[in-house]
């Protein structure tokens, strides 16, 4: 076939070049990169890479979890067919799993947003750390949503349940011994205007107002008409404890 | 370029070569702000709290493959008492039944305000705490403690007046441990929350009573 070398046959092939190096580069994904380039040998590297295999199983764990307490509970209700005695027991298993927060919840609440400030010019006699959402901050609003009289609460997919705790490791939140990134997305089933009011109560969360006002500190509710909130993904050991 | 036909096709691939190059800089960025900080203290600390956090999970894990194999058996008996166990350890972790067992009692005095005492339960929990109580009243997921108009703390709707008496129930030696490590809440609250006094008791029986609760959903439904 005779082409001609015209511009606009130049152009299209820079461009055709162009577009398959950037489909190359989006085939290979987006690579986790560690925030300095330690090199191999240096402790924090080996820190790195030791993260993020505990998060792997990490991650790997939760699934198991999950997949055998869906299996039970079908084996469950296969088991207990033989007596009313026993379908009552399968039907109070299922209502505690519920209020344990073993199972996906869904309905109406809010959707509160709160984010690390966006100010870069930190003035020098500041501290960096007023211009960050801090665990305590995360933990007060999951406090209100209780007080508030929400009936399920997740951090970014991380169910709050009984033995929960929010707390920090460095600047890092972490809910259910899972490390977070903001922004922190705190979802809550229950009354939408009673959830909403509440948290803008200026009696409550006055800490974290002061920090909106003076460091920029990000807090947003929204009402939400229908929301899921996943189920909890975690142990919860009660070997000390006897009935009696 | 002669034709508008050319024209239109090279504005079409430039435009869509530049949708591609923002949605890969987009992708990059969200991955880039799960960045793992691991400057030395914070690294380690986080390696130890993911090493205990799995831990956790394995027990977990095991206690469900336990279960499996209870249903397994042939014996009808076999699988119900598996089910009442688990019936049992549902209704122990959602504070449905009183129980009792070793722990560490934490007794804090002074001008302790709401946000302190809600602090310290969370560092309770976060110190593997497996049944809570405070000033008599059973602690769960849900639980409220409010400031009342004088000046006084309601816990779950009951009044509570200081010394403010916590019941923990779990591995004793482990809870202190948590609980006395430096750096932790209560370190914080010599360090910095004048007046405040704490002291941790380990012991072999502590009671935790049954929670009241309040009825049942009104808002929340399983989602299938």
């Amino acid at each position: 076939m005779k082409q001609r070398l015209t511009p606009a046959n130049l152009v299209l092939t820079l461009i055709a070049v162009v577009i398959g190096l950037v489909l190359a580069w989006q085939l290979h994904g987006p690579r986790a990169t560690p925030p300095v380039g330690y090199s191999p040998g240096d402790p924090r590297d080996r820190a790195v890479s030791a993260i993020e295999q505990l998060e792997v199983e990490q991650s790997a764990l939760k699934a198991e979890i999950s997949r055998l307490r869906a299996e039970l509970t079908e084996v469950q209700s296969r088991a207990s067919v033989e007596s009313d005695r026993e379908r009552h027991m399968d039907d109070e298993l299922d209502a505690q799993r519920v209020v344990a927060g073993l199972i996906a919840v869904r309905g109406p609440g809010v959707v509160v947003t709160l984010d690390d400030s966006s100010i870069h010019n930190i003035p020098a006699s500041s501290n960096p750390n007023d211009y960050l959402v801090h665990e305590f901050d995360v933990r007060d609003v999951v406090n209100v949503l209780w007080l508030a009289g929400a009936e399920a609460i997740a951090v970014n997919d991380e169910r709050i349940v009984g033995n929960t705790s929010v707390y920090c490791v460095g600047s890092t939140v972490m809910v259910n011994a899972t490390r977070l990134s903001p922004p922190y997305i705190i979802r809550a089933i229950g009354e939408p205007g009673v959830l909403a009011d509440t948290l803008r109560n200026p009696s409550y969360l006055t800490s974290l107002r002061q920090k909106v006002e003076r460091y920029g500190i990000k807090f947003q509710v929204a009402q939400a008409a229908k929301m899921t909130l996943p189920a909890y993904t975690g142990g919860f050991a009660v070997k000390h404890c006897s009935i009696q | 370029m002669k034709t508008r036909a050319s024209q239109f096709s090279i504005t079409l691939v430039a435009f869509l070569l530049g949708v591609l190059v923002m949605a890969q800089f987009a992708a990059q960025q969200r991955m880039d702000q799960k960045r793992v900080s691991a400057s030395g203290v914070d690294g380690a600390l986080l390696i130890s709290s993911l090493v205990q956090g799995n831990a956790r999970l394995r027990q977990e894990v095991a206690e469900l493959d336990a279960q499996m194999d209870s249903y397994r058996s042939t014996t009808h008996q076999t699988k119900l008492q598996a089910m009442v166990d688990e019936l049992n350890r549902l209704k122990v972790f959602n504070g449905a039944v009183e129980v009792y067992g070793p722990g560490v009692l934490v007794t804090l005095d002074g001008p302790a305000a709401v946000l302190d005492l809600q602090d310290l339960l969370n560092e309770l929990r976060n110190a593997g705490a497996e049944a809570l109580a405070l000033n008599g009243q059973r602690i769960i997921a849900s639980s409220i403690i409010e400031p009342l108009a004088d000046g006084s703390i309601a816990v779950d709707g009951f009044a509570a007046r200081r010394p403010y008496v916590f019941v923990a129930i779990g591995d004793p030696a482990t809870l202190e441990t948590a609980l006395l490590r430096p750096g932790g809440l209560l370190t914080v609250f010599s360090n910095s929350r004048q007046g405040l006094m704490v002291n941790v008791q380990r012991r072999g029986r502590l009671t935790a009573p049954v929670h009241l609760a309040a009825g049942s959903f009104q808002y929340a439904v399983p989602a299938k």
